[in-house]
């Protein structure tokens, strides 16, 4: 046999192409030559592995793909999807996009966990599950028990295969939005320092790992929150109040065992009107912000639009600025603002850079 | 790659229930291979982002008739390259299209060091097999390898013989192998 012909046998064989025959031929010749079947080995091993699905573009591009279907008059049930919370047309069309997306991806999820099954398992005794939300993009989730989470953009959260049957415990780092479904099993989350046990309700966690807090916003329903730093004491919020937990400074030991200033405050969820909540604003693609400086809201704007916004001046980090921007483009915002408080800017990429 | 069953099932649900998740999943679950065909077509990311979206559109459009295809698989990259040849036609106002003016990205072609346990420096070695390959044997062995489309179903794409597909195969192998054994022989 030629060499020739036994890489087009081996072809054959990964593919699924080969018959018995050839089968047979290709493991005599192999059995014949060692370093052929060395080759054929060292082959395999870069069979095995299959392309990875870029879910990010993917649901971009399908969100564009809606758009030129409504674009060409073409009815599509996807836009027509109702929201049960939130109800202004405007944030329907919003939701409504991504109100399957999820659904869709836990899907997808289960089929690739189909197909690498075996190899999942060999590798891990206990399946984890992981949905991230990239920075510039919100994702919403429908997990296992029917909950309903939306991650806000540059948001983690992950939980294991206990959930929905054991239990019902997830970690979020970042923010997410979580409407909880009903049930006897506590709805645990896992933010930073905090523990946060619900039964059913609907509420807003903030828990970005390089933010000073950690916030959870309850909207309804009642929520139990412990401390790690604290664990006998149970903080129970009622609906429309907010829990404000300071992180531990990353990198950063408490040589004091006591300080006295406090861990933990309790707050009021802040209503613009009837309808708007600043914490839940990104829920409906609203970036709203309130009297913050504008180092608070470089970092909500990076997150939004997926940049790197950098200051030159120190000074400017401390102005005040209040805004809402929901379809303003990065360029559009920043105009904005320099209504309000003088400064320039500078892009290169996706790095902008703020001077006086 | 997407099991038979299971994309079966998605058809149904959208030919027989309208089944926008179905139709949603589908779309992700195609966009990306379907728009790196048709890239090596149009040479442009642009226009086959419109291709692709053209394609599910005239997907959702002939829903009712989806269950009559025989091979969906197939049959959904034969769509994307007709209307792949189209577009490269109608911009470049040209009157041909050949296979040898295909461009392929190998570095779509997805080869993970850390489960393969190979080098990083192996991984390039065998992209630069792989990009050096003609453009039409890269094609065959992208579509072979990485959108699971069997030998008889690519000859039937892109017009070409079975034998032809065997060979070309060939070669891809041949050239991946030789730069795995330039690996073992720097190491002894």
């Amino acid at each position: 046999m030629s060499h020739t012909f036994f890489l087009n046998l081996l072809a054959k064989k990964m593919t699924g192409e080969a018959s018995t025959e050839e089968l047979r031929q290709l493991e005599s010749a192999m059995k014949a030559n060692p370093d052929w079947a060395y080759q054929a080995e060292q082959m395999q091993n870069l069979w095995q592995e299959e392309s990875h699905i870029h879910y990010p573009e993917a649901q971009l591009a399908f969100e564009q793909h809606l758009n030129r279907l409504e674009k060409a008059g073409i009815n599509f049930p996807g836009s027509v999807t109702t929201e049960r919370y939130f109800s202004t047309a405007k944030r329907k069309k919003v939701l409504a996009v991504s109100f399957f997306s999820l659904t869709v991806i836990l899907l997808l999820f289960a089929v690739w966990i189909g197909n690498h099954g075996k190899k999942a398992v060999a590798l891990q005794s206990k399946k984890y599950s992981e949905v991230s939300s990239p920075v510039g993009s919100k994702t919403k989730l429908l997990l296992p028990d029917s909950t309903v989470v939306w991650l806000n953009a540059g948001s983690k959260l992950s939980y294991n295969e206990e959930f929905g049957t054991i239990n019902r415990n997830v970690t979020l780092v970042g923010e997410g939005f979580f409407d909880v479904k009903k049930s006897t099993t506590p709805f645990i989350i896992h933010a930073n320092t905090v523990q946060i046990k619900v039964l059913g309700t609907a509420f807003n966690v903030k828990a970005y790992p390089d933010e000073k807090t950690t916030e959870t916003s309850l909207l309804r329903g009642r929520v139990e929150i412990t401390l790690d730093k604290r664990p006998g004491e149970l903080y129970i919020l009622k609906p429309n109040e907010k829990l404000v937990v300071a992180n531990e400074p990353i990198g950063k030991k408490i040589i004091a065992p006591e300080k006295k200033q406090p861990i933990a405050v309790l707050e009021r969820i802040n209503h613009i009107n009837d309808t708007t909540i600043i914490e839940t604003s990104w829920v409906h693609n609203e970036l709203i912000f309130e009297d913050e400086t504008f180092g608070d809201i470089a970092r909500k704007m990076e997150r939004w639009y997926g940049i790197t916004i950098e200051f030159s001046d120190d000074r400017i980090i401390s102005e005040r600025m209040s805004g809402t921007f929901t379809t303003e483009t990065i360029h559009e915002a920043l105009t904005a603002l320099q209504y309000s408080t003088k400064f320039h800017y500078s892009v290169k990429g996706s790095m902008i850079t703020i001077t006086q | 790659m997407i099991a038979a069953s299971l994309l079966g099932k998605l058809i149904e649900r959208i030919a027989y229930n309208n089944d926008a998740n179905a139709y949603k999943e589908l779309f992700l679950h195609y966009h990306k291979r379907l728009l790196n065909f048709s890239v090596t077509i149009t040479h442009s990311k642009e226009s086959a982002e419109e291709v692709v979206s053209d394609v599910f559109l005239k997907l959702w459009i002939n829903r009712s008739t989806l269950t009559t295809i025989e091979n969906f698989h197939l049959y959904i990259y034969i769509v994307t390259k007709n209307l792949s040849i189209n577009r490269a036609l109608k911009e470049k106002k040209e009157q041909s299209f050949s296979l040898d003016e295909a461009v392929v990205n190998t570095k779509n072609i997805y080869f993970d060091p850390e489960q393969l346990m190979i080098t990083s420096e192996m991984q390039k070695r065998i992209w630069l097999a792989i990009e050096t390959l003609p453009p039409k044997c890269q094609l065959i062995f992208k579509l072979i390898r990485e959108d699971g489309l069997k030998y008889k179903e690519v000859a039937e794409l892109l017009n070409l013989s079975v034998k032809t597909i065997e060979n070309q195969m060939t070669i891809a192998l041949k050239r991946i192998s030789e730069s795995i054994r330039f690996d073992l022989t720097r190491l002894n």
